[in-house]
């Protein structure tokens, strides 16, 4: 009896012992992956053309702050290049150039060259691993870089540790401005990839040796590809429809005098009447709350009249900025990228299954909408002072 | 199962020590040389023979010295009989006499009249004098216990900010007066047990009558009853004789030195357990929750008790848990780390020879080791071990590269949790708890805690103190006693007793809504 317990308890033991510990590996033997960039790559014999892939890994020896003065600087990153045709294939070639085992718990940061992008299909599929693969998180930021992705990761940041952590820092605290697209994350990628919505990403760039985020790149759903580009003024546009802002300034003009106003709260309201599929009927509608940042002139603010005329002009540049983007996306891009398809798939099931194909493509329902738009502004404040000039010379 | 009867105990009652029922005889001579023999001539056994005053009674008193106050034998017994001048009725018949002593002479109050060499000998060793009259077999034991005391000071284990600084004492009957100045209740009982073969110990039980379940009180003299060996120098022996599991590693009986603590405990409905000897009174039964509360937390406010009650709850995850979640998600979940944390991590642990496993035992252990040393040693050099450790441990290993710089913060912190728990013994559980877990969460990581913490749990469910679940009121859940649990809810809410001791009496106090 004794000698069979043993034995079972022998068993176990080594089932235990001899199974256990097998991902066991010590912290400093990963090598962290922060970033990585994708760039067409120079080879294009085959069919499917080459990607270069750059990851950037985290050097965790630069991080810290040496403890004892020295000039102890040492570079936070590395980054590792590979060409070839397979992101994930790519990503295990590298660990044959590095000591260390690559992990991408950490990952915070794809890049994405608008020159990869522009080529027919190729952003989902180069996309697909880092959404498929089990170590990825679902909050990995994405941009597009207008110059190649590689050279993003090559600038040395000054107040951040690696390139990569400073375009995401950079994607993370845009909230106080309109004029660049909110980070997107690649869960919301994967829904409107899924979708075969049309999307919008923003675009970084180099700027001497600082990096700016401007604007955004715009995806057309069906044939996943990027098709055009939203300029600093088209992105405000786009964002005001999108209503997700509690930051930014509109500039405007009265009396001839430069006013700023600032933006405190928005609320987009979107309105579809698909009664006619060729002419559909869509009803933007912002509210806007806020308080004058700004001015030029020297008259008083607090007189109602006045007040009514500033309110007016706000509205028509309110108007200006989405009418501007709205036909440019109607006219020259042809997709939907403000989530209208969302909403009549939400509002509209029964009549979005009979036009569901035709809306970005076949025959390009979106184009032929008719869009209205109307804003109403709340001046809420106008500063904490009346005024900080004397009338002047009349 | 051949182990498991080789571990049960003998029950049967197998008493060597020699039984001396013999009795007395009428020869003055002869009863002291008896007791002289019996006790094997010792240098400390006082005989003082004399008379009666003004009569041919030849007497004699016996005492072992340093057992007995000899100002009060000399102020109640002797005086009396050598110099009270008027004594004048004395009856010249010896039975006569020694009634009349009994009756009018003598003024110690507790005097008994005893038969057998055996009583004698256990009176004089617990410290009474036999008062001899020649020509009877009969002799009088008189209490006159005084030997050195040490005085009633402030509990050197349990140190409160606020709270009584009585603690308990060597002397039972000490114990006794602190425990009864405490309730003042007719139904306050104690009831004595003698223990050890050869050392024949007082231990006294004590429990409020009519407020603890009459079954726990059985059950625990039953198991008193079982007691047989030699000599327990220490409420632990009775402690591990009579307890549930002695495999278990959770102290399934709580000592205290603390007064007040022990009679919170009775008018909750439990016994306590003491014994001669030992300033450490047991209380029984416990619960893993009482183990978590100290009388702290009802002396300050309730807002301050309840938070030093979840700062407690904390405290023992992190003593129990904390290396073991480190060094698993080090080695095997590094993506479970915030980034910035997990780089700054790697880095300090470049160049560390060891694994984090193996480097938080050799830590935990170092940190064993200082606690033990710094135990035992003279307050004086005790000092200087926190230093030495502090230095060599902290430092100098660091800046040798031996350990990373976290891992020291890491069983620093898991040292210090555990020195908040107010007792010590389920402290020194959670420390042996930690090892196992440690060594589970090296092998299988974030899994292996997991699975070591549902096997903690399932023991503690099955666990019992004299027949009351470890584990209640967590589980058997009774919501009620959750009020003095995580948090300790105001005072004035606590008008009944828990419900989980099943009290006699269910209410212990009155807001006055009736």
């Amino acid at each position: 009896m004794a000698r069979r317990l043993l034995s079972c308890s022998f068993l176990v033991l080594t089932m235990i012992f001899l199974s256990g510990c097998w991902d066991e590996n010590p912290i400093e033997n990963f090598g962290f992956v922060i970033g990585s960039a994708l760039d067409l790559g120079e080879d294009h014999s085959s069919e499917t053309p080459s990607v270069t892939l750059t990851n950037q890994f985290a050097v965790p020896s630069g991080f810290t702050v040496p403890s004892q003065g020295g000039g102890g600087n040492q570079q936070a990153y590395k980054n590792l290049s590979v060409t070839g045709n397979s992101v994930f294939h790519m990503n295990r070639d590298m660990s044959k150039e590095t000591s260390l085992t690559p992990i991408y718990d950490h990952l915070k940061l794809i890049v994405v060259s608008s020159e990869l992008a522009q080529q027919e299909k190729m952003f989902s599929s180069v996309v697909d691993f880092f959404l498929r693969d089990h170590e990825m998180r679902r909050g990995i930021r994405i941009v597009v870089s207008e110059s190649s992705a590689k050279s993003i990761f090559d600038i040395v940041p000054k107040y951040e540790k690696t390139p990569a952590l400073y375009v995401n820092s950079i994607m993370k605290n845009n909230t106080k401005t309109i004029e660049v697209i909110p980070s997107v994350r690649t869960a919301k990628l994967h829904r409107d990839l899924l979708n075969k919505s049309s999307f919008v990403i923003p675009i970084v760039k180099v700027k001497g040796e600082e990096i700016k985020s401007e604007g955004g790149a715009i995806f057309n759903g069906p044939n996943n590809k990027m098709v055009g580009k939203l300029n600093a003024f088209e992105t405000k546009g786009y964002n005001l429809i999108k209503g997700k802002i509690n930051g930014g300034v509109i500039n405007f003009q009265v009396d001839d005098q430069l006013m700023v106003y600032e933006i405190e709260d928005t609320s987009s309201k979107v309105k579809i009447n698909p009664e006619n599929p060729d002419q559909v009927k869509i009803d933007i509608k912002i509210e806007i709350s806020g308080s004058v940042g700004e001015m030029f002139g020297h008259k008083t603010l607090i007189n109602e009249d006045y007040q009514k005329e500033i309110k007016q002009k706000i509205e028509e540049s309110i108007e200006e900025l989405i009418m501007n983007v709205v036909s440019k996306a109607q006219q020259e891009w042809k997709v939907d990228i403000f989530g209208f398809d969302q909403k009549l798939k939400s509002s509209h099931s029964g009549k979005w299954r009979g036009m569901e194909g035709d809306w970005n493509a076949g025959k390009q329902l979106f184009t032929k909408s008719v869009i209205n738009v109307s804003s109403q502004v709340t001046l809420e404040h106008i500063g904490s002072t009346d005024r900080t000039k004397d009338r002047g010379v009349k | 199962m051949r182990w498991r009867s080789f571990l049960q105990r003998n029950n049967t009652k197998n008493n060597q020590a020699e039984n001396f029922s013999i009795e007395l005889v009428k020869d003055l001579n002869e009863n002291i040389k008896n007791l002289e023999n019996l006790l094997g001539k010792p240098d400390d056994l006082v005989v003082r023979k004399f008379r009666v005053r003004g009569t041919n009674h030849r007497c004699a008193i016996a005492y072992i010295e340093g057992l007995v106050d000899t100002q009060y034998i000399r102020n109640q017994v002797m005086s009396h009989i050598q110099l009270d001048e008027d004594l004048n009725q004395i009856p010249d018949q010896k039975q006569a006499l020694f009634e009349t002593l009994y009756e009018e002479i003598m003024s110690a109050t507790a005097v008994k009249k005893k038969k057998t060499l055996d009583d004698l000998s256990k009176g004089i060793l617990s410290g009474s004098t036999i008062f001899y009259l020649d020509g009877l077999a009969e002799v009088f034991v008189i209490s006159s216990q005084g030997w050195e005391k040490r005085q009633i000071q402030e509990p050197v284990s349990e140190t409160l900010i606020r709270g009584p600084r009585e603690g308990f004492v060597e002397n039972i009957r000490t114990n006794i007066v602190l425990i009864r100045r405490y309730i003042q209740d007719p139904n306050l009982r104690f009831e004595t047990h003698k223990v050890g073969r050869r050392s024949k110990k007082n231990l006294v039980v004590s429990y409020v009558d009519g407020v603890i379940h009459p079954d726990i009180v059985q059950e625990v003299n039953r198991r008193l009853q079982t007691i047989d060996m030699d000599d327990a120098p220490e409420t632990g022996f009775i402690e591990q004789w009579i307890e549930d599991s002695f495999l278990s590693p959770f102290p399934q009986m709580m000592n205290t030195e603390r007064p007040d603590k022990v009679a919170a405990s009775l008018l909750q409905g439990k016994v306590a357990i003491l014994l001669d000897g030992t300033p450490f009174v047991l209380i029984a039964p416990t619960t893993l929750g009482n183990s978590l509360q100290s009388p702290e937390d009802y002396y300050e406010r309730w807002t301050v008790g309840s938070l030093l009650r979840v700062l407690r709850y904390i405290a023992a995850f992190i003593a129990v848990f904390l290396p073991a979640v480190y060094v698993a998600l080090v080695s095997f979940h590094p993506g479970m780390i915030p980034s910035d944390l997990a780089f700054s991590i790697a880095a300090s642990r470049e160049g560390v020879p060891f694994t984090p496993f193996v480097e938080a035992l050799l830590m935990s252990g170092t940190m064993e080791l200082l606690r033990e040393a710094g135990a035992r040693l003279p307050k004086t050099i005790g000092q200087t071990i926190g230093i030495v450790g502090g230095l060599v441990i902290g430092d100098a290993a660091v800046r040798a590269g031996v350990v990373s710089p976290i891992m020291v913060i890491v069983v620093a912190l898991n040292a210090i949790a555990s020195f908040s728990l107010p007792a010590y013994s389920i402290a020194i559980a959670f420390r042996i708890i930690l090892f196992g877990i440690l060594i589970l969460s090296g092998i299988l990581g974030l899994y292996g805690i997991i699975l070591g913490y549902i096997m903690i749990n399932i023991h503690i469910v099955n666990l019992k103190s004299i027949g009351v679940p470890y584990s209640t009121p967590y589980a058997p859940t009774f919501y009620r006693d959750w009020m003095d649990l995580f948090v300790r809810l105001p005072i004035t809410v606590f008008t009944k007793r828990p419900k989980y001791m099943k009290p006699m009496d269910k209410s212990s106090a009155n807001k006055g809504d009736h």
